[in-house]
Protein backbone atom coordinates (compact mmCIF):
# COMPACT_ATOMS: atom_id res chain seq x y z
CA UNK A 1 0.00 0.00 0.00
CA UNK A 2 1.29 3.45 -0.84
CA UNK A 3 1.58 5.67 2.18
CA UNK A 4 2.31 9.35 2.38
CA UNK A 5 5.85 8.92 3.62
CA UNK A 6 9.22 9.89 2.31
CA UNK A 7 8.13 9.96 -1.31
CA UNK A 8 5.48 12.58 -0.59
CA UNK A 9 7.94 14.59 1.48
CA UNK A 10 10.56 14.33 -1.23
CA UNK A 11 8.07 15.51 -3.82
CA UNK A 12 7.10 18.55 -1.75
CA UNK A 13 10.66 19.44 -0.91
CA UNK A 14 11.76 19.01 -4.49
CA UNK A 15 8.96 20.94 -6.12
CA UNK A 16 7.85 23.54 -3.56
CA UNK A 17 10.07 26.42 -4.57
CA UNK A 18 9.37 25.94 -8.26
CA UNK A 19 5.63 25.68 -7.68
CA UNK A 20 5.66 28.71 -5.40
CA UNK A 21 7.50 30.75 -8.01
CA UNK A 22 4.91 29.76 -10.58
CA UNK A 23 2.16 30.76 -8.18
CA UNK A 24 3.80 34.13 -7.55
CA UNK A 25 3.89 34.78 -11.28
CA UNK A 26 0.26 33.75 -11.59
CA UNK A 27 -0.99 35.86 -8.69
CA UNK A 28 1.53 38.65 -8.27
CA UNK A 29 1.06 38.19 -4.53
CA UNK A 30 3.51 36.18 -2.44
CA UNK A 31 1.12 35.56 0.44
CA UNK A 32 -1.68 34.44 -1.85
CA UNK A 33 0.77 32.28 -3.76
CA UNK A 34 1.83 30.52 -0.56
CA UNK A 35 -1.77 29.84 0.34
CA UNK A 36 -2.48 28.41 -3.10
CA UNK A 37 0.61 26.23 -3.06
CA UNK A 38 -0.17 24.87 0.38
CA UNK A 39 -3.72 24.08 -0.68
CA UNK A 40 -2.37 22.41 -3.82
CA UNK A 41 -0.12 20.16 -1.77
CA UNK A 42 -2.89 19.38 0.69
CA UNK A 43 -5.04 18.16 -2.20
CA UNK A 44 -2.15 16.12 -3.53
CA UNK A 45 -1.68 14.66 -0.05
CA UNK A 46 -5.28 13.46 -0.04
CA UNK A 47 -4.95 11.83 -3.48
CA UNK A 48 -1.38 10.68 -3.15
CA UNK A 49 -2.13 6.99 -3.61
CA UNK A 50 -3.65 7.61 -7.00
CA UNK A 51 -1.27 10.22 -8.35
CA UNK A 52 2.07 9.45 -6.74
CA UNK A 53 3.51 8.12 -9.99
CA UNK A 54 3.05 11.48 -11.74
CA UNK A 55 2.29 14.19 -9.22
CA UNK A 56 3.75 17.08 -11.21
CA UNK A 57 0.95 17.18 -13.76
CA UNK A 58 -1.65 17.01 -11.03
CA UNK A 59 0.11 19.83 -9.18
CA UNK A 60 0.02 22.07 -12.23
CA UNK A 61 -3.65 21.38 -12.85
CA UNK A 62 -4.60 21.92 -9.24
CA UNK A 63 -2.66 25.15 -8.95
CA UNK A 64 -4.16 26.44 -12.19
CA UNK A 65 -7.67 25.60 -11.04
CA UNK A 66 -7.20 27.14 -7.61
CA UNK A 67 -5.76 30.27 -9.17
CA UNK A 68 -8.67 30.47 -11.59
CA UNK A 69 -11.10 30.12 -8.68
CA UNK A 70 -9.30 32.93 -6.91
CA UNK A 71 -9.64 35.14 -9.94
CA UNK A 72 -13.32 34.36 -10.21
CA UNK A 73 -13.80 35.16 -6.53
CA UNK A 74 -11.89 38.40 -6.83
CA UNK A 75 -13.85 39.29 -9.92
CA UNK A 76 -17.00 39.50 -7.85
CA UNK A 77 -15.45 41.76 -5.27
CA UNK A 78 -14.14 45.24 -5.90
CA UNK A 79 -10.52 46.06 -5.29
CA UNK A 80 -9.86 48.65 -2.63
CA UNK A 81 -6.98 50.93 -1.93
CA UNK A 82 -5.89 50.88 1.69
CA UNK A 83 -5.60 54.63 1.67
CA UNK A 84 -9.35 54.88 1.16
CA UNK A 85 -10.14 53.72 4.62
CA UNK A 86 -7.11 53.84 6.81
CA UNK A 87 -3.70 55.35 6.99
CA UNK A 88 -1.11 52.74 6.43
CA UNK A 89 2.02 52.49 8.49
CA UNK A 90 4.80 50.69 6.67
CA UNK A 91 6.56 48.39 9.06
CA UNK A 92 9.24 46.76 7.00
CA UNK A 93 7.60 43.36 7.18
CA UNK A 94 7.03 43.26 3.46
CA UNK A 95 9.30 40.33 2.81
CA UNK A 96 7.42 39.31 -0.25
CA UNK A 97 7.80 42.37 -2.42
CA UNK A 98 8.28 41.60 -6.03
CA UNK A 99 9.20 44.81 -7.70
CA UNK A 100 9.46 43.99 -11.30
CA UNK A 101 7.74 45.79 -14.03
CA UNK A 102 7.09 42.65 -16.01
CA UNK A 103 5.33 41.13 -13.02
CA UNK A 104 3.09 44.18 -12.85
CA UNK A 105 2.46 43.88 -16.56
CA UNK A 106 1.57 40.22 -16.16
CA UNK A 107 -1.09 41.17 -13.65
CA UNK A 108 -2.66 43.39 -16.30
CA UNK A 109 -3.29 40.38 -18.51
CA UNK A 110 -6.55 38.47 -18.42
CA UNK A 111 -6.15 35.40 -16.19
CA UNK A 112 -6.15 32.84 -18.99
CA UNK A 113 -3.53 34.72 -20.97
CA UNK A 114 -1.38 35.13 -17.88
CA UNK A 115 -1.59 31.41 -17.16
CA UNK A 116 -0.59 30.55 -20.71
CA UNK A 117 2.45 32.82 -20.53
CA UNK A 118 3.59 31.43 -17.19
CA UNK A 119 3.04 27.79 -18.08
CA UNK A 120 4.56 28.05 -21.54
CA UNK A 121 7.48 30.34 -20.89
CA UNK A 122 8.30 29.79 -17.24
CA UNK A 123 7.25 26.20 -16.68
CA UNK A 124 8.38 25.21 -20.17
CA UNK A 125 5.25 23.19 -20.82
CA UNK A 126 4.43 22.35 -24.40
CA UNK A 127 1.33 23.76 -25.99
CA UNK A 128 -0.36 20.40 -25.55
CA UNK A 129 0.62 20.18 -21.89
CA UNK A 130 -0.54 23.74 -21.30
CA UNK A 131 -3.85 22.95 -22.97
CA UNK A 132 -4.24 19.89 -20.76
CA UNK A 133 -3.52 21.86 -17.58
CA UNK A 134 -5.93 24.65 -18.51
CA UNK A 135 -8.58 22.35 -19.92
CA UNK A 136 -8.66 23.98 -23.34
CA UNK A 137 -7.56 23.25 -26.88
CA UNK A 138 -4.08 23.67 -28.30
CA UNK A 139 -5.51 26.27 -30.64
CA UNK A 140 -6.75 28.27 -27.69
CA UNK A 141 -3.31 28.11 -26.11
CA UNK A 142 -1.75 29.41 -29.31
CA UNK A 143 -4.20 32.26 -29.71
CA UNK A 144 -4.04 33.22 -26.02
CA UNK A 145 -0.25 33.22 -26.09
CA UNK A 146 -0.22 35.42 -29.18
CA UNK A 147 -2.66 37.90 -27.66
CA UNK A 148 -0.80 37.89 -24.37
CA UNK A 149 2.51 38.70 -26.03
CA UNK A 150 0.86 41.48 -28.01
CA UNK A 151 -0.59 42.95 -24.84
CA UNK A 152 2.69 42.66 -22.99
CA UNK A 153 4.37 44.61 -25.77
CA UNK A 154 1.75 47.31 -25.41
CA UNK A 155 1.79 47.66 -21.64
CA UNK A 156 5.47 47.32 -20.91
CA UNK A 157 8.12 49.94 -21.30
CA UNK A 158 10.65 49.67 -24.13
CA UNK A 159 13.31 48.06 -21.96
CA UNK A 160 10.91 45.31 -21.01
CA UNK A 161 9.50 45.19 -24.50
CA UNK A 162 12.79 43.97 -25.88
CA UNK A 163 12.84 40.25 -26.21
CA UNK A 164 9.11 39.72 -26.22
CA UNK A 165 9.10 38.38 -29.72
CA UNK B 1 11.21 33.74 -26.18
CA UNK B 2 14.39 32.99 -24.35
CA UNK B 3 14.47 36.57 -23.12
CA UNK B 4 10.94 36.35 -21.83
CA UNK B 5 11.70 33.11 -20.02
CA UNK B 6 14.81 34.65 -18.47
CA UNK B 7 12.84 37.70 -17.37
CA UNK B 8 10.23 35.51 -15.73
CA UNK B 9 12.99 33.56 -13.99
CA UNK B 10 14.56 36.79 -12.79
CA UNK B 11 11.30 38.01 -11.27
CA UNK B 12 11.02 35.08 -8.89
CA UNK B 13 14.60 34.03 -8.42
CA UNK B 14 14.58 35.24 -4.81
CA UNK B 15 11.38 33.38 -3.95
CA UNK B 16 12.01 30.30 -1.84
CA UNK B 17 9.46 27.96 -0.33
CA UNK B 18 9.07 28.50 3.42
CA UNK B 19 10.77 25.91 5.58
CA UNK B 20 7.57 24.96 7.34
CA UNK B 21 5.55 24.37 4.17
CA UNK B 22 5.85 20.61 4.43
CA UNK B 23 4.71 20.63 8.06
CA UNK B 24 1.75 22.83 7.24
CA UNK B 25 0.90 20.70 4.25
CA UNK B 26 0.92 17.52 6.29
CA UNK B 27 -1.26 19.04 8.99
CA UNK B 28 -3.67 20.46 6.44
CA UNK B 29 -3.66 17.28 4.40
CA UNK B 30 -4.32 15.23 7.50
CA UNK B 31 -7.34 17.34 8.31
CA UNK B 32 -8.61 16.97 4.75
CA UNK B 33 -8.26 13.20 4.87
CA UNK B 34 -10.10 13.11 8.17
CA UNK B 35 -12.90 15.27 6.84
CA UNK B 36 -13.22 13.11 3.73
CA UNK B 37 -13.40 9.93 5.74
CA UNK B 38 -15.89 11.44 8.12
CA UNK B 39 -18.08 12.52 5.25
CA UNK B 40 -17.81 9.15 3.51
CA UNK B 41 -18.50 7.11 6.59
CA UNK B 42 -21.23 9.16 8.12
CA UNK B 43 -22.95 10.67 5.12
CA UNK B 44 -24.20 14.11 4.50
CA UNK B 45 -25.82 14.52 7.89
CA UNK B 46 -22.48 14.61 9.60
CA UNK B 47 -20.92 16.69 6.88
CA UNK B 48 -23.62 19.32 7.19
CA UNK B 49 -23.32 19.35 10.95
CA UNK B 50 -19.56 19.70 10.76
CA UNK B 51 -19.87 22.69 8.48
CA UNK B 52 -21.93 24.55 11.02
CA UNK B 53 -19.82 23.40 13.91
CA UNK B 54 -22.36 20.85 15.01
CA UNK B 55 -21.71 18.54 17.88
CA UNK B 56 -22.48 15.33 16.08
CA UNK B 57 -20.10 12.69 17.35
CA UNK B 58 -19.82 9.37 15.63
CA UNK B 59 -18.80 6.72 18.18
CA UNK B 60 -15.66 4.95 17.21
CA UNK B 61 -14.75 7.48 14.56
CA UNK B 62 -14.32 10.73 16.38
CA UNK B 63 -13.77 9.69 19.94
CA UNK B 64 -10.20 8.64 19.35
CA UNK B 65 -10.75 4.91 19.17
CA UNK B 66 -9.81 4.84 15.51
CA UNK B 67 -6.72 6.76 16.42
CA UNK B 68 -3.74 5.48 18.30
CA UNK B 69 -3.43 8.59 20.39
CA UNK B 70 -5.14 8.97 23.72
CA UNK B 71 -8.13 11.26 24.03
CA UNK B 72 -7.78 14.66 25.65
CA UNK B 73 -6.56 14.40 29.17
CA UNK B 74 -7.25 16.82 32.02
CA UNK B 75 -3.71 16.37 33.33
CA UNK B 76 -1.63 19.56 33.37
CA UNK B 77 0.61 19.96 30.35
CA UNK B 78 3.52 22.25 29.68
CA UNK B 79 3.70 23.89 26.27
CA UNK B 80 6.92 24.21 24.33
CA UNK B 81 9.03 27.23 25.11
CA UNK B 82 8.51 28.59 21.61
CA UNK B 83 4.72 28.16 21.66
CA UNK B 84 3.54 31.55 20.34
CA UNK B 85 0.00 31.12 21.69
CA UNK B 86 0.82 29.84 25.18
CA UNK B 87 -0.17 33.12 26.83
CA UNK B 88 -3.76 32.52 25.75
CA UNK B 89 -4.01 29.65 28.22
CA UNK B 90 -3.15 31.90 31.16
CA UNK B 91 -5.37 34.09 33.30
CA UNK B 92 -9.11 34.53 33.49
CA UNK B 93 -11.48 34.73 30.57
CA UNK B 94 -11.68 38.25 29.18
CA UNK B 95 -14.35 40.11 27.26
CA UNK B 96 -17.77 41.49 28.09
CA UNK B 97 -19.28 37.99 27.99
CA UNK B 98 -16.70 36.55 30.37
CA UNK B 99 -19.32 36.43 33.10
CA UNK B 100 -21.98 34.76 30.98
CA UNK B 101 -21.53 31.21 32.22
CA UNK B 102 -24.32 29.79 30.08
CA UNK B 103 -22.70 31.14 26.94
CA UNK B 104 -19.23 29.99 27.96
CA UNK B 105 -20.56 26.50 28.68
CA UNK B 106 -22.20 26.46 25.28
CA UNK B 107 -18.96 27.59 23.65
CA UNK B 108 -16.96 24.86 25.33
CA UNK B 109 -19.55 22.22 24.47
CA UNK B 110 -19.47 23.36 20.84
CA UNK B 111 -15.70 23.23 20.78
CA UNK B 112 -15.58 19.78 22.33
CA UNK B 113 -18.11 18.49 19.86
CA UNK B 114 -16.22 19.93 16.91
CA UNK B 115 -12.73 19.05 18.05
CA UNK B 116 -13.14 15.45 19.05
CA UNK B 117 -12.02 14.20 15.66
CA UNK B 118 -8.88 16.30 15.36
CA UNK B 119 -5.77 14.30 14.57
CA UNK B 120 -7.75 11.06 14.16
CA UNK B 121 -6.07 9.88 11.01
CA UNK B 122 -4.54 6.47 11.19
CA UNK B 123 -1.94 6.63 8.42
CA UNK B 124 -0.75 10.16 8.90
CA UNK B 125 2.95 10.80 9.20
CA UNK B 126 2.05 13.18 12.00
CA UNK B 127 0.41 11.94 15.16
CA UNK B 128 -1.29 14.29 17.53
CA UNK B 129 -3.88 14.67 20.24
CA UNK B 130 -5.54 17.37 22.25
CA UNK B 131 -4.12 17.79 25.73
CA UNK B 132 -5.61 19.18 28.91
CA UNK B 133 -8.81 21.18 29.09
CA UNK B 134 -9.86 23.92 26.69
CA UNK B 135 -10.09 27.45 27.93
CA UNK B 136 -12.20 30.35 26.74
CA UNK B 137 -9.59 33.07 26.39
CA UNK B 138 -12.02 35.80 25.38
CA UNK B 139 -15.74 36.08 24.81
CA UNK B 140 -17.54 39.20 23.74
CA UNK B 141 -20.09 40.95 21.63
CA UNK B 142 -18.88 42.40 18.35
CA UNK B 143 -20.66 44.12 15.47
CA UNK B 144 -20.68 40.68 13.81
CA UNK B 145 -22.29 38.99 16.79
CA UNK B 146 -20.93 36.99 19.70
CA UNK B 147 -17.39 35.72 19.32
CA UNK B 148 -15.42 33.48 21.63
CA UNK B 149 -11.77 32.52 21.38
CA UNK B 150 -10.99 29.07 22.71
CA UNK B 151 -7.46 27.88 23.36
CA UNK B 152 -6.31 24.34 24.06
CA UNK B 153 -3.03 22.50 24.17
CA UNK B 154 -2.29 19.82 21.63
CA UNK B 155 0.67 17.56 21.13
CA UNK B 156 2.15 16.50 17.80
CA UNK B 157 4.94 14.12 16.94
CA UNK B 158 6.20 12.84 13.61
CA UNK B 159 6.32 9.24 12.58
CA UNK B 160 9.25 7.64 10.84
CA UNK B 161 11.70 9.99 9.25
CA UNK B 162 9.35 12.94 9.06
CA UNK B 163 10.72 16.14 10.55
CA UNK B 164 8.50 18.76 12.15
CA UNK B 165 9.49 22.34 12.77
CA UNK B 166 7.24 22.37 15.83
CA UNK B 167 7.13 19.11 17.72
CA UNK B 168 5.67 18.67 21.18
CA UNK B 169 2.98 20.54 23.07
CA UNK B 170 1.62 23.75 21.59
CA UNK B 171 -1.55 25.78 21.83
CA UNK B 172 -4.18 25.92 19.13
CA UNK B 173 -6.84 28.57 18.83
CA UNK B 174 -10.45 28.08 17.79
CA UNK B 175 -12.82 30.90 17.01
CA UNK B 176 -16.41 30.25 17.97
CA UNK B 177 -18.99 32.46 16.28
CA UNK B 178 -22.75 32.41 16.16
CA UNK B 179 -24.18 30.88 13.02
CA UNK B 180 -27.16 32.37 11.23
CA UNK B 181 -29.47 30.74 13.77
CA UNK B 182 -27.60 32.24 16.69
CA UNK B 183 -25.94 29.01 17.74
CA UNK B 184 -22.20 28.89 18.41
CA UNK B 185 -20.17 27.15 15.73
CA UNK B 186 -16.48 26.74 15.03
CA UNK B 187 -15.57 28.36 11.71
CA UNK B 188 -11.83 28.07 12.07
CA UNK B 189 -9.11 26.34 14.08
CA UNK B 190 -5.63 27.84 13.89
CA UNK B 191 -2.36 26.14 14.62
CA UNK B 192 0.72 28.21 15.33
CA UNK B 193 3.56 28.50 12.85
CA UNK B 194 7.24 28.73 13.74
CA UNK B 195 8.49 32.06 15.01
CA UNK B 196 4.97 33.34 15.58
CA UNK B 197 4.37 33.56 11.86
CA UNK B 198 0.61 33.29 12.15
CA UNK B 199 -1.45 35.47 14.42
CA UNK B 200 -4.72 34.09 15.80
CA UNK B 201 -7.22 36.15 13.87
CA UNK B 202 -10.53 35.61 12.18
CA UNK B 203 -13.00 37.66 10.15
CA UNK B 204 -16.55 37.23 11.41
CA UNK B 205 -19.40 38.39 9.23
CA UNK B 206 -22.97 39.33 9.95
CA UNK B 207 -25.41 41.31 7.87
CA UNK B 208 -22.72 42.55 5.54
CA UNK B 209 -20.48 43.68 8.38
CA UNK B 210 -17.03 42.11 8.51
CA UNK B 211 -15.13 42.23 11.79
CA UNK B 212 -11.49 41.26 12.18
CA UNK B 213 -10.91 39.75 15.61
CA UNK B 214 -7.32 39.12 16.62
CA UNK B 215 -6.15 37.68 19.92
CA UNK B 216 -3.30 39.48 21.65
CA UNK B 217 -0.35 37.12 21.91
CA UNK B 218 1.99 39.82 23.15
CA UNK B 219 3.45 41.14 19.95
CA UNK B 220 2.64 44.13 17.75
CA UNK B 221 0.48 43.20 14.81
CA UNK B 222 -0.81 44.85 11.69
CA UNK B 223 -3.30 44.26 8.95
CA UNK B 224 -3.26 44.86 5.23
CA UNK B 225 -6.21 44.97 2.89
CA UNK B 226 -4.16 43.20 0.24
CA UNK B 227 -1.16 43.55 -1.98
CA UNK B 228 -0.79 46.42 -4.38
CA UNK B 229 -0.05 45.98 -8.06
CA UNK B 230 3.56 45.26 -7.27
CA UNK B 231 2.74 42.62 -4.71
CA UNK B 232 3.53 44.83 -1.73
CA UNK B 233 1.54 45.08 1.46
CA UNK B 234 1.29 48.06 3.76
CA UNK B 235 0.35 47.15 7.28
CA UNK B 236 -1.69 49.27 9.66
CA UNK B 237 -1.12 48.51 13.36
CA UNK B 238 -3.86 46.72 15.28
CA UNK B 239 -4.79 48.11 18.66
CA UNK B 240 -5.40 45.57 21.41
CA UNK B 241 -7.75 46.13 24.32
CA UNK B 242 -8.78 43.61 26.94
CA UNK B 243 -6.85 40.89 25.17
CA UNK B 244 -8.12 41.35 21.65
CA UNK B 245 -8.31 43.68 18.69
CA UNK B 246 -11.80 44.06 17.26
CA UNK B 247 -11.71 45.97 13.99
CA UNK B 248 -14.73 46.66 11.81
CA UNK B 249 -13.49 46.37 8.26
CA UNK B 250 -14.61 48.87 5.65
CA UNK B 251 -17.24 47.37 3.38
CA UNK B 252 -14.89 47.62 0.45
CA UNK B 253 -12.29 45.32 1.98
CA UNK B 254 -12.23 41.77 0.67
CA UNK B 255 -11.65 39.44 3.63
CA UNK B 256 -10.10 36.88 1.28
CA UNK B 257 -7.27 39.29 0.55
CA UNK B 258 -6.73 40.38 4.13
CA UNK B 259 -3.34 39.79 5.68
CA UNK B 260 -2.55 39.96 9.39
CA UNK B 261 1.07 39.70 10.43
CA UNK B 262 3.39 40.44 13.34
CA UNK B 263 4.91 43.84 12.79
CA UNK B 264 8.29 42.82 14.10
CA UNK B 265 10.02 39.52 14.72
CA UNK B 266 9.37 37.83 18.04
Amino acid sequence: MVTRGDDFDDFVRGSATRLLRTAVLLTGDRAAAEDLVQETYERIYVRWRRIHSAPEAYAHKTLANLTANRWRSRGRKPEVALADHDRATPDGSDNFAIRDQLLAALQELPPRQRAVIVLRYYEDLTEAQTADVLGCSVGTVKSQASRALDRLRLITEPTILEGLR
Amino acid sequence: MTDLKQRLIDIVEDVEAPSDLLDRTRLGGTRRVRRRRSAILTGTTFAAAALVGGAVVVPGLLDGRTNDQPAASPAPVTPAADDPYKSLMQGLTRGDLAGDKAYLDKVLATWRGSSSGLFSVRDSAVTGALRGDPKVYWAGNTPAGRIAIVAQHYEVHPRGNVKLAMEGVYTLVAFVADDNKGNPSVPVVLYPLPAGGRLPSHVASKGGTNVLVTADVGQPAGWSAGADAKGRHQYTPLHFKDGVSVLVLPASVDPAKLSVLPLQPR
